[in-house]
């Protein structure tokens, strides 16, 4: 098989990835460094975060108070020392990007604007309109350009580490257009490959999103951490579940019931509609079961309600939200409130890291929605994720850096070797498959439908189980599975059979792990165990795979300075 | 019987005949389908065969532009009820070579996006990665460039601009529109850089503004109008330089 | 940045036929105001040619008034006149979006486009008052 090789090799040209190469580039431009993406890095899903970026830049604000939003945001299950860098770090992020052309929105004087955002004790969420994902997305993008040492793999999909005796050795990876496998052998890879959010039917997340980074970690023997954890999101439009930012909440748009009331008063009076993702969210269910909710043909749904901002205001701070509404929805926020329902959202847990992006496969990294630091513990807020990407994406490049210069690349016999057994796999499973019965298209909504009703904002002990026993089955269909097309260029329903493939695996460990964590705590919200058990449950979920399924360990949470304290706002 | 729709789909496999022929497919009817949904629809139950590109469904990401009855549209925000009862037909978008069914290859555009050079040029190299403060840009300055900022790089235009079909070497709408956003920032300073790749036979120059480039674009970029001030802006500066008599 | 030059897979390149500014309006609109350029160089040469026969004293421009009586000649005057102003038109519109911006304290494209008007008209009126009187 063809071996390319490199020093570096990002999986991901999302906000992380690309964050990550412009690092690895400005520290050291000799490295031969490369992005490997599925989609064209601009098409990455950050293109679609909407509302904004959180960092500490104005004068009445300070890193500790930006810290502890998102410890008890995250109801105590973040790791303080993470957050900690993680804060302190952001304010260099933010300006980085502005001087890297990120157009923020602006006060009068010219700097750069802040707006407010749920379970922010301050305004510090930057934003460059509501298109603040796209912006960073072109930004770094259109920056990475300028460096003539990096190298991309545009549409062509990581499909298996290449592992050497707990090493990483490179990665097998499939180059869509001609439909060939070829070695990318790196002593470094950083995997940057976003959320899983496409388990879910009802999600704010592009088609791309499939878990696979955290697959590729998992199958390689790399645990993947707090998977339990996904995020809801309040504002989903009806049908498509596309998002409504937080933003226009944080610009002082209201929820309202069938009644006409906010009901956000009996939940979180202080904080109201700004309260923390998972809060407002169970909050639209609890109206939704006590028939407080509006009907139609798509489901239950409450208002969000922005006309008393007026037209020149959402035109100039939601835009989109505007363009969304119109293009799919069919109504107007300027002149009627936004039906909405809580939408799967974001990926709290994910591949491993510490806080500087390594994982325990040597050489390994991760940094994004795929990893789990982690800054998020059991929910993420909003705005975070972006600086996120950008805090991480450049510490794990950093990291890189110095581990690709004095790790030794692999022999390529050994990868030839690695990558045979690989390929003899990938053969068997996905395309040699004249036998099979199944389609990928049946199993994939069957998985969805379950990982909504089963595994959604609530959960209970029968439906985690009766998931897991779905998933199983779905998974012995799978070893069943027929592509109707054999041939190569651009076959894109052999990308899709992987891909399902990878989102049954991680389907597996978020089912799996929210079963056994018996307890409430942040976006996880078990009905029959409502209250957060500190005593047994302030611990990461740690899961490995095993030949008998998931494995699942546990990890202490870091504290620094703050206590587990109630959650309340 | 429920209702139905023809969407005929532009087929292309080199694997296969490396014939560029047409398939159709009746799929029932949904007044709130987008024509991506239809395809989604077509590929999950119908035939696993036919490819596309999609990603974000949200008409942000620039993956799905098709010719939608000869029209350059983004599929997942045109609906199918746009042309119900009539039909449907998806081609690749024109003026790119086809690599399959739906699918173009726009690595012609990637290359000339690099070459514009769609990034802050400052003379002074360490004032991009001074992190101390960010540079001052008062909203009055951000509007300069804004609307052409907002470029999805999802080729409409370039499907839509019969010069581009015509002659491919011209930079085209979208490469255009950037380097007049990135020459238009206050803080950019590279103008001089970017003007040897727009202001020439490739570039600007060879616009005749036909102006569907703006028809199509999905985010009101408007690069019609961005090469004909680029062009004004290269004849001032081209009349200024030989009155005082530096060559360009 | 250097994308890995692997050896492509045969694309299909469909061709432009030669009356493909045929299929839209906005083409064809494009192709006539293409053409209308030809007319604007004519009616310059019309121009300079009524131009030159007042130079050349009463009786040539008698002359050149008389044959600009001929049937063919009104066509023609009136299809240029068509052209010039589709042209003119066009033009305006175009400058607009040139000159003109979005936002507060700028003229924004349809007012830049007026002024167009507005300036054409008064020069109109102006050498409609010098031929008047
Ligand atoms: C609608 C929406 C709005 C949001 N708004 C906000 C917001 O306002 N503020 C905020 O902080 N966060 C927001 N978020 C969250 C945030 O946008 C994401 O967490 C973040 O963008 C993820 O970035 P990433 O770089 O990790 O991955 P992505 O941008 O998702 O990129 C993943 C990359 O991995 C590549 N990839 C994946 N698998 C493979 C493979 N097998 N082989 C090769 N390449 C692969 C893809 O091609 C892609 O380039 C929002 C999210 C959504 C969905």
């Amino acid at each position: 098989m063809e071996i390319l090789s490199h020093d570096i090799l990002i999986v991901g040209g999302g906000g992380a990835g690309l964050r990550a190469a412009i690092a690895i580039s400005q520290s050291n431009p000799s490295l031969k460094t490369a992005i490997v993406s599925k989609v064209y890095p601009m098409r990455s899903h950050t293109v679609a975060a909407e509302g904004g970026s959180a960092a500490v830049l104005k004068e009445d604000d300070n890193h500790d108070l930006h810290a502890y939003d998102t410890i008890k945001g995250s109801d105590f299950l973040a790791d303080q020392d993470a957050v900690e860098a993680f804060v302190r770090d952001a304010t260099k992020e933010v300006i980085q990007i502005e001087r890297w052309g990120c157009p923020w929105n602006r006060e009068e004087d010219g700097r750069i604007a802040a707006r407010w955002f749920g379970g922010m004790s301050r305004k510090r969420t930057l934003h460059a309109s509501d298109k603040t994902g796209f912006h960073l997305l072109h930004a770094l993008f259109q920056t990475s350009l300028k460096y003539d040492s990096l190298m991309r793999y545009d549409e062509w999909h990581v499909s298996a580490l290449l592992v050497d005796d707990g090493k990483i050795a490179g990665v097998l990876a499939i180059d869509t257009r001609r439909g060939t496998f070829s070695i990318l052998a790196a002593r470094t890879v950083i995997l940057c490959t976003g959320g899983v959010g496409r388990i879910y039917a009802f999600t704010s997340n592009a088609g791309i999103l499939t878990g696979d980074g955290a697959a590729l970690a998992y199958r390689s023997g790399a645990p993947l951490k707090d998977m339990e954890f996904i995020q809801f999101h309040p504002s989903g439009l009806l049908r498509t579940g596309i998002l409504i930012t937080e933003a226009s909440r944080g610009e002082g748009g209201y929820l309202f019931n069938k009644e006409g009331k906010r009901f956000m008063e009996n939940y979180a009076p202080t904080k109201m509609e700004l309260a923390p993702r998972d809060i407002v969210s169970r909050s639209i269910m609890e109206e939704i079961a006590a028939k407080r909710g509006f009907e139609g043909p798509y489901g239950s749904y409450v208002h969000l309600d922005l006309r008393h901002l007026g037209e020149p205001k959402i035109m100039e701070k939601l835009p989109m939200v505007r363009e969304l509404c119109l293009d799919f929805a069919g109504m107007d926020p300027v002149y009627e409130p936004i039906p909405i329902r809580p939408t799967m959202h974001y990926t709290m847990g994910g591949v491993h890291t510490d806080k500087d992006g390594k994982t325990p496969i040597a050489g390994l990294l991760a940094a994004g929605e795929a990893a789990c630091v982690s800054i998020h513990g059991a929910n993420r807020l909003g705005s975070n994720s972006l600086t996120e990407l950008l805090v991480f994406g450049a510490r794990a490049g950093r990291t890189a850096v110095e581990y690709a210069s004095s790790a030794k690349p692999c022999p390529s016999e050994r990868l030839q070797a690695l990558a045979k057994e690989k390929m003899d796999f990938i053969q068997k499973r996905y395309i040699r498959t004249e036998n099979g019965t199944e389609r990928v298209g049946a199993i994939l909504s069957e998985l969805r439908k379950t990982m909504d009703e089963k595994v959604g904002i609530y959960r209970r002990e029968e439906g985690l189980q009766e998931a897991i026993q779905i998933i199983q089955r779905l998974k012995d269909r799978f070893n069943r599975i027929r592509l109707t097309q054999q041939s190569k260029v651009f076959n894109t329903e052999l990308i899709g059979a992987m891909e399902l493939d990878n989102m049954l695996e991680v389907a597996h460990v978020v089912a799996m792990c929210a079963m056994i964590r018996k307890e409430s705590r942040g976006g996880h919200a078990r009905k029959d165990f409502p209250k957060r058990d500190d005593e047994q449950f302030l611990h990461h979920s740690l899961t490995f795979q095993s030949p008998d399924g998931p494995r699942r360990e546990t990890l202490p949470v870091t504290f620094t300075k703050w206590k587990p304290e109630e959650r309340k706002y | 019987m429920a209702d139905e729709i023809k969407l005929t789909l532009s087929r292309y496999n080199p694997d296969k005949d490396g014939e560029y022929t047409t398939q159709t497919y009746t799929i029932p009817y949904h007044n709130d389908w987008s024509i991506l949904d239809a395809l989604n629809h077509i590929k999950a139950e119908l035939d696993g065969s036919i490819s596309y590109r999609w990603s974000c469904r949200m008409a942000v990401c620039g993956s799905c532009g098709m010719m939608v009855n000869g029209t350059p549209r983004l599929t997942c925000s045109t609906y199918l009820n746009e042309f119900y009862p009539g039909e449907i037909s998806l081609e690749p978008l024109a003026n790119f070579p086809v690599v399959r069914d739906l699918v173009v290859d726009i690595s012609d555009f990637m290359a000339k996006l690099t070459s514009i050079k769609p990034w802050i040029i400052r003379k002074n190299k360490k004032d991009e990665v001074d992190v101390s403060s960010e540079y001052l840009q008062t909203p009055a300055q951000m509007t300069v460039y804004r609307q052409q900022s907002l470029c999805i790089n999802c080729t409409l235009c370039y499907a839509a601009c019969p010069v581009y079909g015509l002659h491919p070497e011209f930079i085209g709408p979208a490469v255009i529109a950037l380097g007049y956003r990135y020459n238009n920032d206050s803080r950019d300073e590279g103008k001089e850089e970017r003007r040897k790749v727009l202001a020439n036979e490739a570039g600007v120059w060879k616009c005749t503004v036909v102006g569907d480039c703006t028809e199509v674009c999905p985010k009101h970029v408007d690069p019609s109008a961005a090469i004909q001030r680029t062009k004004v802006d290269s004849a001032i500066s081209w009349f200024f330089s030989k009155l005082t008599g530096r060559g360009e | 940045m250097n994308i890995p030059s692997a050896e492509v897979t045969k694309t299909y390149r469909r061709s432009i036929p030669n009356t493909w500014w045929l299929k839209k309006s906005s083409y064809v609109l494009f192709m006539l105001r293409e053409l209308s350029s030809v007319f604007v160089a004519l009616y310059a040469l019309c121009l300079l040619s009524l131009v030159y026969a007042v130079s050349q004293g009463p009786e040539s421009y008698a002359a050149w008034v008389a044959g600009s009586q001929s049937g063919w000649m009104i066509l023609l005057h009136v299809v240029m006149g068509l052209f010039v102003l589709y042209h003119t038109v066009t033009w305006f519109r175009i400058s607009g979006r040139i000159f003109g911006r979005e936002g507060s304290g700028a003229l924004s494209p349809a007012a830049v486009t007026a002024l167009n008007y507005v300036i054409w008209i008064v020069i109109s009126l102006g050498v409609m008052y010098i031929i008047l009187s």
